[in-house]
């Protein structure tokens, strides 16, 4: 199940232009018009078209290998240029690749088509499964099940055994993520379920005590 | 339990919002919706440009809620008591009062390699610049020396060209491959 949280704009409507951009510019996000970005004290500057300010940082694409081997007698060839040396195999469609038509996205090696096909799709779809990744916050939900039962006090009684089956199942879960956290939730939780009964005791037992009935 | 992640910036609430981190090679976006988090990375090497602009919903957050509770401030000082009334008389324009204090929110567009992608970065307008300065110099030392002038030319020939590196009136170097397929 994809949550569709990211709003991907890639090459599709509104972004036309941004594939024939002068060199050193910028899309406008309200004009779609082409902005260099100028040194500025403050680091802000308007659009010249529609005034927006903007605040721009740009940097160059690192420039690709243009010295692609020259494929011996025998040794693979790329698809796209025949007399260049096999480099890689595209990840998308299989097809071999040489140094020219290698293109590194993050960690996957694409060939151009597969490049320009996923532009135009708008949303890299064929990537998406390699550059997302989502965790479930089991230790989060703990916490909840934990402190919630309060506005609805019957709940306890599925609350506590879920949040001890959650604890137990996934107690390493909140280290394993990609960005770790600790497990002090599922603990706090804990808290949720004993502090009322702990709270009643006392407001019950203290007075006996001070008072110094038994 | 050590990350290589390093907090740079937050955006939402308790019920949801983007994190940013920053590694020694990526720039990470954890997008907390409920219960789940999702994460995207944009790794440096890939970076074409971040572009930071103020939104325009920004005044709305600060007129709609305090002029809300103004009028409810007006209304309870009329039917329940003056005090009552300018409790919420003086939350409506704190409220208003801090909005503005703040400034401006912010929205962004992160383009890569492969991608534009409208995410928020900053909450607020004014810290774009240092966090900008943070991710730039990690571009940077991500590129070591490779780091090259953002108008330099690519040769023709490149399949790998990007759109920002293609002169406008160049025909797109991908388009002789797909004729070929």
């Amino acid at each position: 199940m994809s949550l569709g949280l990211f709003t991907v704009t890639g090459s599709g409507s509104g972004m036309g232009s941004a594939n024939f951009r002068p060199p050193g510019t910028v899309v406008c996000p309200g004009c779609n018009g082409d902005v260099a970005p100028l040194e500025t004290a403050a680091g802000w500057q308007a659009c010249p078209f529609c005034e927006k300010r903007l605040h721009i940082r740009l940097w160059p694409a690192i420039r690709r290998n243009t010295n692609a081997a020259v494929a011996m007698a025998e040794q693979a060839t790329c698809f796209f240029h025949p007399d260049k040396a096999f480099q890689a195999c595209c990840q998308r469609c299989g097809r071999f690749v040489c140094a020219l038509c290698d293109l590194q996205l993050g960690a996957e090696h694409v060939c151009p088509t597969c490049f320009e096909r996923g532009r135009a799709d708008s949303g890299l779809k064929g990537s998406k499964a390699e550059w997302r990744h989502r965790d479930v916050l089991y230790d989060s939900i703990s916490l909840t099940l934990g402190w919630s039962w309060i506005i609805f006090w019957p709940v306890i009684v599925a609350a506590f055994p879920a949040a001890i089956f959650l604890h137990a199942k996934y107690r390493k879960a909140p280290r394993s993520y990609l960005i770790p956290r600790s497990g002090w939730r599922f603990w706090m939780a804990y808290v949720g379920f004993i502090w009322l009964p702990i709270l009643f005791t006392a407001a019950i037992l203290l007075p006996r005590l001070i008072g110094g009935r038994p | 339990m050590q990350s290589a992640f390093r907090k740079i910036s937050r955006v939402g609430n308790l019920a949801g919002g983007t994190k940013w981190y920053l590694s020694e090679d990526c720039l990470l976006a954890a997008k907390r919706v409920m219960y789940t988090v999702e994460y995207r990375r944009f790794y440096l090497r890939d970076l074409e440009s971040i572009v930071v602009w103020s939104s325009r919903a920004w005044l709305l957050r600060a007129i709609i809620p305090g002029s809300l509770l103004l009028a409810l401030a007006a209304l309870l000082w009329q039917l329940v008591n003056s005090t009552t009334g300018a409790v919420f008389g003086v939350l409506g324009l704190a409220w208003a009062g801090v909005e503005l204090a703040l400034g401006p929110t912010a929205e962004a567009r992160i383009s890569t390699t492969g991608a534009t992608v409208n995410l928020p970065l900053v909450k607020r307008t004014r810290r774009a610049r240092k966090l900008l300065a943070k991710v730039d110099a990690a571009v940077r030392v991500a590129r070591g020396g490779t780091i090259e002038e953002p108008a330099a030319a690519v040769p023709a020939a490149q399949p790998a060209t990007t759109s920002k590196e293609m002169p406008s009136e160049a025909a797109p170097a991908a388009a002789p491959i797909r004729d070929l397929t």
